[in-house]
């Protein structure tokens, strides 16, 4: 297993916000996290990401107990994140933020920067390559000088993706990577997901839309209140009646059309 | 002891005024308005101005200082910060410092900077005590000062959670924006918010003024002791300020008799950094969090 | 018309070319007196002493700006790290009686190791609370000097050794302090070049990542909390070191030096030279330091019943940040390579 999450609880004061979640995931699978909102997701997220401390309950990557870490220990053993109200870094160009992606990476000091030593300049060399190719792959090689922050909204979320691709994660969350996307914008993002796909990399994904998770996603968890409802394949979830009672008539017409 | 916690109270009841002015500001603004020891300083000034020239009664004074106090935090909110309300938070910040060196130091120039008293307005006695084996003197002064403090703080309760304006502040204080999307005026809360304070910082002016001599430097150091009273109050929160305010003013006093007197202006420092570092909320406050 | 001039101001600043003039000037403002050129002195002991000050400011804001510049924090609490540096200086050469190099270096040292439990707070604390907060340990150090006999008291302590260091050319004055702006503008070139460096290195980048978006920073793998202590602690180092210099220069050091007033004068000269420049830092240190010596020369001119420097400075900032709230050659963050 990749990442393994047992009984996993977050409260905010007397708000249960994540309660009892059993979950995981393994090298190469693309899972999706769908669920009204409110329903837990995104702290979920932040907490297996380490921004925010677990309540109670335990967490795995790759066997190894990584429950009481911080967001930065977690990049560094390859679990990178993108955000669902984009955080970039919005006074660099596009070309320094996949730079910082990089950090991970890389690790030379305040001395090497100062010297100029040969491993940063090593770093700096396969940095400089491996940003280039993420940059063609991703779409954005022309807007390579921009700041972050003059770049079209699409732009910025597919930057989000590029830079914690820069990191080589081994697992990729991305927190509602289409949200406020026009049809066209989410097409891209789609194709851009699966291309991941094919390269092999284990992505979790949360989408609020149900819909436009079903091509791309092999297994499914619904959260609703907190609490994992249900879990399983595109077509079973569809049709599970306590998912249709959680999403209340909006995504699930043609089940009940059947 | 019990001589050190009264003769604290008075002044912790300024402390609790100065901090309740920064306490609004910060809350709804989100800025250290570093100019509230200016406009405190410019209410013990126009006090002093006016029982000098007009010969007018100490509640005529207090009335004077916090029309005045409250004119000047106007000012200075209308001409300095406006402008740069959605501006960098360290252009604002620098801003208020510089508005503040600006104030003081006009003050100076126009006041010379010598220390001055206010004239004696009304006949202090000293009342004795004996309680047991230790003698209480308590000045009639005291008392006044601290029974103004206290009329003004239910004024200012009955103002935050009676009326309409005092409400819509108390909101913003949570959440500005919110409260402006419900058809709120935002400039006009927030100079609604500048006069309270300023009128505040102006009435504590006058209070210290008869109390002790005056200067234009007095801003400085009061001013910051008023922000640490906010801080260990909590900042946001008035009656965490109240709370706060009059417990520095008896800790400083007893202090005074335990440890060395020349390190009492350090203790409000002192509480402020621990309050922050243990218990960012402070006593009463709420927390401010950075939002994932 | 103003614009392009500032433009092409701004673009002259960045320009090696301008370091390297500015500093031969300097080198020969320093030493022309010595060449016994003229019967008059062509630069008097004054004009030295407040070329002595401007420098030691740059150093001083330039480390201020690892802090407040790099990764963004505000801090009002500089010049604690600056009198520390003074005084660990002037009891290791009056009580321990060694030599003014390892003086020199303990100051450096000490500051820094005091930055780091400084800094810690800084790690909890944001914003307008970590203003406080360094403000207020600034307030509790000048306290602490007041009060201990060791220190001085409010008098300070007088009579620390200036070392000639084999540079003292003029006999004017107070002589042989000339190694001493030789020092100052050696330790600012350093410092100044070893952020030239730092800031496109991964130190750099991350420092650029903390101040823009910490939560961001952390979730690529930067620790925020090494950061800004490594940023709390260079800066200390460095105005330990400053400190020492201006101590042992003036032969004297008072509680003044940690005052606030100082440490609001650092912050401000990071923030009208433009945080995060490096000929900013220069800039903004002697802006500061030769206008108010200008404005006491107005004064007598006019005869003045009042020093103007203090409003003006206050009107100053009020209105350069309505204008030109990045400074005057504050610029946006692109990495180098």
């Amino acid at each position: 297993m990749l990442l393994q999450v047992e009984k996993l609880c977050k409260n905010f004061g007397g708000l249960k916000a994540v309660q009892n979640i059993d979950f995981s995931i393994d090298s190469g699978e693309i899972v999706a996290i769908i669920g009204p909102n409110g329903s837990g997701k995104t702290t979920f997220f932040n907490v297996i990401s380490g921004i925010l401390p677990v309540s109670s309950g335990g967490i795995f990557f790759r066997g190894q107990d990584v429950t009481s870490w911080k967001a930065h220990d977690m990049a560094k053993v390859g679990l990178t994140r993108t955000f669902q109200n984009i955080r970039l870094f919005p006074e660099l160009s596009v070309r320094d933020n996949l730079i910082i992606g990089r950090y991970s990476k890389n690790s030379s000091g305040a001395l090497d920067g100062i010297f100029h030593s040969k491993r940063l300049r090593l770093e700096e060399q396969s940095n400089e390559q491996v940003v280039n190719e993420i940059l063609e792959f991703t779409g954005l090689a022309s807007m390579r000088n921009v700041l972050a922050t003059n770049l079209p909204y699409g732009a910025q979320r597919r930057l989000e993706i590029a830079r914690a691709l820069a990191s080589e994660p081994s697992l990729l969350l991305l927190d509602e990577p289409a949200a406020g996307m026009n049809p066209k914008e989410v097409d891209q993002l789609l194709a851009l997901i699966r291309a991941l796909k094919q390269r092999g990399l284990t992505i979790l994904l949360i989408e609020h839309q149900m819909r436009l998770v079903m091509g791309i996603a092999e297994r499914m968890v619904v959260f609703d209140h907190g609490e994992k409802i249900a879990e399983g394949e595109p077509a079973v979830i569809r049709c599970d009646p306590k998912v249709i009672e959680a999403y209340i008539g909006t995504e699930v017409n043609e089940c009940v059309g059947n | 002891m019990l001589q050190q916690i009264i003769n604290g109270l008075a002044l912790g009841g300024v402390y609790a005024l100065i901090a309740i002015g920064w306490t609004v500001v910060f809350g709804i603004v989100g800025l250290i308005n570093w100019t509230h020891g200016e406009v405190f300083m410019i209410g013990a000034f126009a006090g002093y101005l006016v029982i000098t020239t007009y010969h007018v009664n100490f509640f005529v004074a207090l009335v004077v200082a916090m029309f005045f106090g409250g004119l000047v935090a106007y000012l200075i909110e209308r001409l300095a910060y406006r402008p740069l309300r959605t501006g960098p938070k360290l252009a604002l910040f620098i801003t208020a410092l510089g508005a503040s060196i600006f104030i003081r130091n006009l003050a100076a120039i126009i006041w010379e900077p010598q220390s001055r008293a206010y004239p004696a307005t009304f006949e202090a006695s000293v009342m004795t005590w004996q309680l047991g084996s230790t003698v209480l003197t308590i000045n009639t002064l005291q008392i006044m000062i601290f029974a103004v403090t206290l009329v003004i703080m239910a004024f200012l309760q009955w103002f935050i959670t009676r009326t309409m304006m005092g409400k819509a502040m108390l909101a913003a204080s949570q959440d500005l924006e919110a409260v402006s999307l419900m058809g709120v005026d935002v400039n006009h809360l927030i100079t609604i918010t500048f006069w309270v304070s300023g009128m505040l910082g102006g009435a504590a002016g006058v209070l210290v003024g008869v109390l002790y001599a005056i200067d234009p430097m007095m801003g400085a150091m009061a001013g910051l002791k008023g922000w640490a009273v906010a801080v260990l109050g909590g900042v946001g929160s008035i009656s965490g300020a109240m709370v706060a305010g009059l417990l520095l003013g008896v800790i400083e006093n007893i202090s005074t008799t335990f440890i060395s007197s020349g390190y009492r202006d350090a203790i409000a420092f002192v509480i402020m950094i621990a309050t922050l570092v243990i218990k960012p909320t402070g006593l009463m406050g709420f927390k401010f969090e950075d939002k994932v | 018309m103003a614009k392009p001039a500032l433009q092409f101001a701004q673009n002259l600043a960045h320009k090696p070319a301008t370091a390297i003039i500015l500093i031969a000037v300097l080198l020969g403002f320093t030493f022309i007196d010595s060449l016994d050129l003229t019967e008059e002195y062509i630069f008097g002991a004054y004009a030295k002493h407040i070329l002595f000050i401007s420098l030691i400011y740059s150093v001083v804001t330039l480390s201020l700006n690892f802090v407040t510049g790099y990764v963004g924090q505000t801090s009002l609490g500089h010049a604690a790290f600056f009198g520390l540096g003074g005084y660990v200086s002037a009891l290791t050469t009056s009580l321990l009686h060694l030599p003014y190099g390892v003086a020199f270096i303990l100051s450096g040292l000490v500051a820094a190791l005091v930055g780091l439990p400084l800094g810690a707070p800084a790690l909890r604390i944001k914003g307008p609370f970590l203003v406080v907060v360094t403000y207020g340990c600034g307030e509790v150090f000048k306290f602490i000097a007041i009060n201990l006999d060791i220190t001085g008291g409010p008098a300070g302590l007088p009579g620390l050794i200036s070392p000639t260091l084999g540079i003292a050319f003029s006999d004017i004055g107070v002589t042989g302090k000339e190694a001493f702006i030789v020092a100052a503008l050696i330790l600012a070139l350093v410092l100044a070049f070893i952020m030239y460096r730092l800031e496109d290195s991964r130190v750099g980048h991350a420092f650029a990542a903390i101040r823009q978006d910490e939560i961001a920073a952390a979730s690529m793998g930067i620790n925020p909390a090494y950061y800004k202590l490594m940023a709390f602690v260079f800066g200390a180092f460095f105005a330990g070191l400053a400190g020492s210099l201006f101590a042992h220069y003036m032969s004297f050091i008072s509680p003044d030096m940690l005052s606030s007033n100082e440490s609001i004068m650092m912050l401000t000269m990071v923030v009208i030279g433009g945080a995060r420049s490096i000929p900013g830092a220069f800039l903004g240190a002697f802006l500061l330091t030769i206008t108010p010596e200008f404005l006491r020369f107005v004064k007598d001119v006019f005869g003045l019943s009042y020093d103007p420097w203090l409003v003006l400075f206050g009107l100053l900032l009020v209105v350069m940040m309505r204008v030109k709230p990045q400074g005057l050659l504050g610029a946006e963050t692109v990495f180098r390579r």
